[in-house]
């Protein structure tokens, strides 16, 4: 979305226009919906925190100050979610099957599955910092200055996190760093 | 297939367009959101305003005043009130005090 424009419709929904902040919704859930859902796992937890960090994005606009892009503000809010989520998840999800998890997550794409699940164990295998900077940055959503803005890391950090991150899950599929081209 | 972006079709696709239904679920949960606080005020509002009730009510009847005694200041004070809605309406016109009369009193 073009700069002027979304300061425009952010200038509308802060006056309380609805229609405004429909507009900036659409503008901005592919990139957080992908976000969570590399993130969470599953689709439609994803979606649920997604859809919550927006409705909360709206309470505090005021809050925003336009020094980081509002796609980043929302990604800070949805990961705040998430974490918070993650605490009363735990108990849960240690009953649940690698299996039913799976299937869970991937109705939409079923292909590549053995793959998929492995790749699903060694993220949450992963630090909450590590495994949310690979799920903003793998996907080349976010660049990694805007993955520090939303947790709140200093920038070697994230590109430590990327680079270890990245060779877990290559080692979780059988690659090895090294031969990666 | 070891590419970063491989990997991050594997962990999770991005939806190609963006969804009308998905909007629709966020605009509806803000709503709701609102609801409830709204909500959370009227009844805060409702406790605090019975609660002092109740505590006036109490010192009264510490004080040992009759009931008798009040009834020159009730009939001031309902005379003012009545002078309100009269001002509100003049000023606002019905419509509006009917809507605060229902803003007051719908949620309880």
């Amino acid at each position: 979305m073009d700069p002027a424009e979304e300061a425009r419709l952010l200038g509308l929904a802060r006056r309380g226009d609805m229609r405004a902040f429909g507009r900036l919704v659409d503008a901005h859930q592919p990139a957080v919906r992908a976000f969570l859902r590399r993130l969470v796992g599953s689709y439609a937890d994803a979606d649920d925190i997604a859809q919550e960090a927006f409705a909360r994005t709206w309470e505090v606009l005021h809050r925003y100050d336009g020094r980081s892009s509002l796609r980043s503000f929302i990604c800070g809010v949805a990961f705040q979610y998430w974490r918070r989520g993650r605490r009363a998840d735990n108990r849960r999800l240690a009953r649940d099957t690698a299996y039913s998890e799976l299937e869970d997550s991937h109705t939409d794409a079923p292909q590549n599955t053995p793959e998929r699940l492995a790749l699903r164990r060694a993220m949450e295998e992963l630090p909450a910092d590590q495994r949310a900077v690979l799920a903003m940055c793998l996907g080349q959503d976010f660049t990694h200055a805007e993955a520090a803005e939303v947790l709140k890391l200093p920038l070697g950090t994230v590109k430590s996190h990327i680079t270890r991150g990245r060779a877990r899950l290559q080692a979780a599929l059988g690659l090895t760093p090294e031969t990666n081209p | 297939m070891s590419d970063d972006l491989s990997l991050a079709a594997l962990l999770g696709e991005a939806p190609k367009t963006p969804d009308p239904g998905f909007r629709f679920d966020v605009l509806a949960r803000v709503s709701a959101r609102a609801a409830r606080r709204e909500a959370w005020t009227r009844g805060l509002m409702q406790v605090a305003a019975f609660t002092a009730l109740g505590l006036v009510l109490a010192l009264v009847q510490f004080a040992s005043v009759s009931a008798g005694a009040w009834i020159p200041v009730l009939s001031a004070g309902g005379a003012l009130a009545a002078s309100g809605v009269f001002a509100l309406v003049v000023i606002q016109g019905p419509k509006a005090v009917l809507a605060r009369a229902r803003m007051v009193f719908g949620g309880a």
